[in-house]
Order: C-alpha cells, then sequence, then structure tokens
C-alpha cells in the first residue's frame, strides 16, 4: 500500500491504516528503536506506542512520507526510554550509542540562546548533508540516524567495514569544518 | 557522555531531514512485511488488537452512528458513604463507613459526531456491605497519604497509610509504629527517630528511581476539623521532616525542609511531590507562599536543592497542579488573576527557569502524566478525562463517563490520578441535601479506553 492510501485511511480514521503502517514499517521502526534501546522488550513497546503516537496525530499532521514519519516517532520513543533507562541505571555499564561519535558538536545548551543554536545546528547539518554525495550521506543518516552499528551499514549498502569507518571519521571531520565555516562552531 | 549532551546530540541529529532518512533507509528494512526473528509476534499482536480496540472506542469516529458498540462491562457502583462529620478525614478508626454497592450494567459506546467514547452507567441491582476501614476511599486520590496499590492489572485499596510503587517494591507506612515496611517480605526498611515523636506518622513517600525514595512526615495531632482540601492550604503541622531513603543499603538522609516566610510554617506539600522522569531528584510544590515555587531536590549526591517560581495564585482545586515532563520540562495549573475556574496549562523550563501558557483558561482541575509521559488532564466539572497532546498543544477526550445522580442528589467530578503507567482514577463526589459525601470513582483503563466503577 502506498504511504498517500495510508495515510487517506488514516485521516479516515480507518484503522485498516493503521494495520497497514504496522504491517510495512514495525519492522522497521523495531530496528531503529533495538539499535537505541538494546532491548527487544523495549524496542517492541516503543513500536507499539509509536502506533499510538501516530494515530493520535494524524490527523491533523499529513506527513509526506509515512515511514520516516513513524521511525522519527520511534527514534523519539526510544530516545525518551534510553535516557530513563539510563537514569534508572545510573553508576552502572551501559551501552554507548554511535551518537557518542560526534563530539565535534558542542555541548549541550545551557540556556535559552544556546537552545536556538540547536535548531541552527539541526539546519546546518541537513545543509552539509545536502553537500554529500548520495552514499556519503547514507552512511553519515545510517549512522547517526538510524545508529547502525558499521557492520551492518557495510552489509546494507555492499561496501567493507574499512570503507565506513574510514569514511565516517573523514565525515565528522567534514562536518566540524564546515559548521566552523557557518560560524555555528 | 553526559546525559544532557547525549539529550543534545539527539536533538540536532532528530532534525534530519525526512527526504534523507527516506533515502537512507535500509535495503534490509524496505517494505518490511515481517518483524525480526525473535520479535514477540503473540505478544505484539495482542498489543496491536487492543490498542486497536481501544482506539475503535476511543475515536469513535469513521464509524457509522449507528454503529454503536455497545460493551457490557462488569463492574459496579461503589457509594462511600462516611459517616461522621469529616468524610474526608483520613485513618481515623473510631468512624464506621457503610458502602453502598451498586451492580451495574455499563455500557460503552463510540459517537460518530466527536471524538468523545461516550460511556453511561445503568443501575440494576442495589446490595449493601459493611467496610472496615474507611479511609481508603479518599486517601487513594492523592490527599495526604496517597494510597493506593496496582498489582496484577488490578487495582487494590490496602489499609495503608502511604504506599508507594516502584519497579515492582511496594513500600507502606503504618501509622501504628512509624516504620516504612516492605510489603513482599514484611521487612522493616526505614524508622526514623523521629518516628518516636508523639503524633508522628508519614505523609507521603516518592519513588525517584534507582532505589531512592523520597519520605515526608509530619508530627501533629490530627485536626478534628481536618478538611483534606484546604489541608495543605492553611494547614495545622507545625513540624515536618523529610528524608531520602535508599531502599537497597538502607542508607537515609535527613532533608532540610524550607520555611514558609509568611508563618514559618513547613512548605513541602506532601500532596505535590512528583518523581522527576529524568531520575534522580523529586519535584514538590512550596505553598503557603505568594507567589508560589516548585523546588526540585535531587537524590544526595547529586547536587542541591533548586527552586523555580511559578505563579499559582491560586491553586485552591485539584490533587495534582503540576507534574513533571522528561527533559526538564515541569506542566502546571495557574489560575491567574481569574479564579480557580480558569486554570491555565502552563510549562515551566527548569533550564532557564522561564514559564509560558501552553493553554490559556481552560479549566483543568487536575494535571498528571503517566510514566510513559502521557499526559492526561480533568477539566472542572467537565466530566471527562482528556490527553493532552504537547505536539498540537490540544486536548482530546479520553473518556466520558455519565453519571446520572440519584434524585436529590448532586454530582460533581473532583480529581483524578494516574496509578501504574496505564490507568487513571477519576473521583466523583456526590452530595446530599445535607451536604454527606458520596464518592463515586471510575477506573479507566488507559489501554483500551474501558472503565469500571471501584467496588
Amino acid at each position: 500500500m502506498t504511504d498517500q492510501a495510508i495515510l487517506e485511511l488514516l485521516n479516515r480514521r480507518d484503522e485498516k491504516g493503521l494495520t497497514a503502517v504496522q504491517e510495512q514499517y514495525s519492522g522497521y521502526c523495531y530496528s531503529i528503536a533495538f539499535n537505541i534501546l538494546g532491548s527487544r522488550e523495549d524496542a517492541e513497546e516503543c513500536v507499539n506506542d509509536m502506533l499510538i503516537r501516530l494515530w493520535n496525530a494524524i490527523p491533523p499532521a499529513q506527513p509526506e512520507n509515512i515511514g520516516a514519519y513513524a521511525a522519527a516517532a520511534a527514534r523519539n520513543l526510544a530516545k525518551n526510554r534510553y535516557v530513563s533507562n539510563r537514569a534508572l541505571r545510573r553508576g552502572g555499564t551501559e551501552e554507548h550509542l554511535p551518537l557518542e561519535e560526534l563530539v565535534v558538536l558542542p555541548e549541550a545548551p545551557d540556556n535559552v540562546e544556546q537552545e536556538v543554536d540547536c535548531r541552527a545546528l539541526g539546519s546546518g547539518l541537513n545543509r552539509f548533508l545536502g553537500t554529500l554525495p548520495e552514499k556519503q550521506r547514507k552512511i553519515f543518516v545510517q549512522r547517526y540516524w538510524f545508529l547502525m552499528p558499521v557492520d551492518q551499514i557495510a552489509a546494507d549498502l555492499r561496501i567493507p567495514k574499512s570503507t565506513v569507518t574510514v569514511t565516517l571519521v573523514r565525515l565528522r571531520k567534514k562536518l566540524r569544518n564546515y559548521l566552523e565555516k557557518e560560524g555555528l562552531l | 557522555m553526559k546525559q544532557e549532551t547525549l539529550n543534545h546530540l539527539f536533538s540536532i541529529t532528530e532534525q534530519i531531514s525526512e527526504a534523507y532518512i527516506a533515502e537512507a533507509m535500509p535495503h534490509s528494512l524496505r517494505n518490511a512485511h515481517k518483524l525480526p526473528d525473535g520479535f514477540g509476534m503473540q505478544r505484539e499482536e495482542r498489543e496491536m488488537k487492543t490498542m486497536k480496540t481501544s482506539i475503535t472506542r476511543y475515536i469513535g469516529t469513521g464509524f457509522a452512528a449507528a454503529a454503536a458498540i455497545a460493551v457490557v462491562i462488569g463492574g459496579g457502583v461503589l457509594i462511600g458513604h462516611l459517616k461522621g462529620e469529616n468524610p474526608g478525614r483520613i485513618a481515623n478508626s473510631d468512624t464506621t463507613a457503610t458502602v453502598t454497592q451498586t451492580t451495574a450494567a455499563t455500557t460503552c459506546s463510540t459517537s460518530a459526531a466527536t471524538d468523545t467514547t461516550a460511556v453511561t452507567t445503568e443501575l440494576t441491582t442495589e446490595s449493601t456491605a459493611p467496610v472496615s476501614d474507611e479511609h481508603y476511599a479518599h486517601n487513594l486520590f492523592g490527599y495526604p497519604g496517597v494510597n493506593y496499590c496496582m498489582k496484577d492489572g488490578e487495582l487494590s485499596l490496602p489499609e495503608l497509610d502511604n504506599l508507594t510503587i516502584d519497579d515492582g517494591t511496594y513500600l507502606y507506612t503504618t501509622g501504628e509504629n512509624g516504620a516504612l515496611i516492605r510489603i513482599a517480605d514484611g521487612r522493616e526498611m526505614f524508622r526514623p527517630e523521629e518516628s518516636a515523636k508523639a503524633d508522628f506518622r508519614f505523609t507521603s513517600i516518592t519513588p525517584a528511581g534507582d532505589g531512592w525514595y523520597f519520605v515526608t512526615a509530619v508530627a501533629e495531632p490530627w485536626d478534628p476539623d481536618y478538611q483534606p482540601r484546604d489541608s495543605w492550604w492553611q494547614p495545622a503541622s507545625t513540624e515536618q521532616y523529610c528524608w531520602w531513603f535508599h531502599a537497597s543499603s538502607g542508607l537515609s538522609e535527613r532533608v532540610a525542609v524550607p520555611q514558609s516566610e509568611n508563618n514559618s510554617r513547613p512548605v513541602l506539600n506532601p500532596i505535590f511531590i512528583q518523581t522527576d522522569p529524568d531520575g534522580g531528584a523529586v519535584y514538590a510544590l512550596r505553598c503557603h507562599e505568594t507567589p508560589d515555587i516548585i523546588r526540585r531536590i535531587p537524590v544526595p549526591g547529586s547536587g542541591d536543592a533548586r527552586d523555580y517560581t511559578v505563579r499559582m495564585n491560586g491553586l485552591k482545586y485539584g490533587t495534582s497542579g503540576f507534574t513533571p515532563m522528561p527533559d526538564g520540562k515541569v506542566l502546571y495549573l495557574d489560575s491567574g488573576d481569574t479564579g480557580p475556574s480558569h486554570l491555565s496549562l502552563m510549562e515551566l523550563d527548569t533550564a532557564d527557569g522561564s514559564t509560558r501558557t501552553l493553554l490559556n483558561d481552560v479549566g483543568l482541575c487536575s494535571i498528571y502524566a503517566t510514566k510513559n509521559h502521557t499526559v492526561l488532564a480533568l477539566k472542572e466539572n467537565g466530566k471527562s478525562l482528556y490527553q493532552y497532546l504537547p505536539a498540537s498543544n490540544r486536548l482530546i477526550t479520553v473518556a466520558k463517563i455519565d453519571y446520572n445522580a440519584p434524585q436529590g442528589f448532586t454530582f460533581s467530578y473532583d480529581s483524578f490520578t494516574a496509578v501504574a503507567d496505564d490507568f487513571a482514577v477519576i473521583k466523583g463526589i456526590l452530595k446530599d441535601d445535607e451536604n454527606n459525601q458520596y464518592i463515586i470513582s471510575a477506573m479507566i483503563n488507559l489501554t483500551d479506553r474501558t472503565y469500571k466503577i471501584l467496588e
């Protein structure tokens, strides 16, 4: 079923739309959540929460790409759960997320002005991605948005793992230079 | 890496455009019709079914108007007639109570015209049964000594003064021996030396994650004119104690109690102490002050308490006037200058202490975020439980409970609280001509939007 057809069903409050989202995108969203949480149960919960969130949001929301929209919701829910889990495990060992490699970006903001900077950085990041060749952009997004392990990215794009690793190192450096040039760092 | 920094990185990368996300969608996941191996299909299917049912009932639009779904829910109506002069009083063992239990046939139907689930209750038979202790009937709803217990999907009403739930560990206190007891094995967990004082009693226990609990107590006699609603507003309490207590190690640490500038009374209101969902702290409302202050109290070793000034001049209504959200946001209700019937929904950002209005004059009387951060709200006299949707900044109806008061009685909804993750309890008050109060309460399952009247 096309995204447009799903959207029409959801707009009509037809639960078949939700079933279609579940069939087409729950595996996808599950993987994203699992990459963040590393827990099957938690990832399952996120998928279910995502479906509820989608149902509540559409309408009025009219996303062009249901898959990306669902994935964004799942990622956000997984992030919240990760934060919560991490707080509960305070002091214990924990998995490191690929995001932690993005130390090229500044520390957390501590005031409103810097919060605005966060949005500016997001826009800058999108502009940076727009300058990249498609393959490099995919590697970056798969790593830092989908939070995929390097070997999965390599398998998906059919390139050696070392290529992924080296590309990521270069992209991080390039990103830093780009944001500095734009005055965002 | 610091949690704040990680959140920041999430926030930045969250902004990556949908087009790039769609482009980078891994091949293995494109058009994934099946969940990965090992995914709990049975459970997932079951939950989907439940969710779909809930959505069907909840939204109710898109279906033929005539196709009202009749769901008969077994239940009963509990009318707790609290005899005595102080029906709101807690733990008064001398007071007897009579419960009129009415078997009910409850009909849940969907409406094609609105997003409201209309629920009507028809009384059919009636029986009377005595109960040994009346205090649970109101302790349940957030008055001092919050008292509820969710176990195996059922709300139980233990005859305990205080009880809290955290990760399956139930703790409670008893007014008799001044100790904090673990329900699972009856073990005494915490007995402060102040508990030897006359009239000592615990007033709240709030989990803060990682085994920490914030515990409050007072040492004061019960006020015979005690009215629960005003108890925190015009308190008789002069001695208040607070501790951090760590359940697994048994460590405890006394926490200094802020004093009111106006009358030197302790000002942490035990009703309004809430867990910080980011972990490691609780939030408490300081009252008797103008403007009002919300205080964040971190667990020992995590920094100092911090006060945030908010304008809640008329917060006499509702039993849960604020609710912390993730990422340092706190939603709260503010009567502003227009009085308690026009309470607005506000947001405090603890990053910089700023506040902003989310919904103006919306008339909410109670607000509460569940552990999964669904924000629930009750409108004064609205008879409906609402969900607040931050993304669209609006309220949608979760459930509406129509209760037809018997002749000679007036009925109004009073407050609600969220119980565990997926249940909310609405309390309504039925008054007769002589101003006797009866409590009608309904527990709503937030997953499937069904409800039952508490027995």
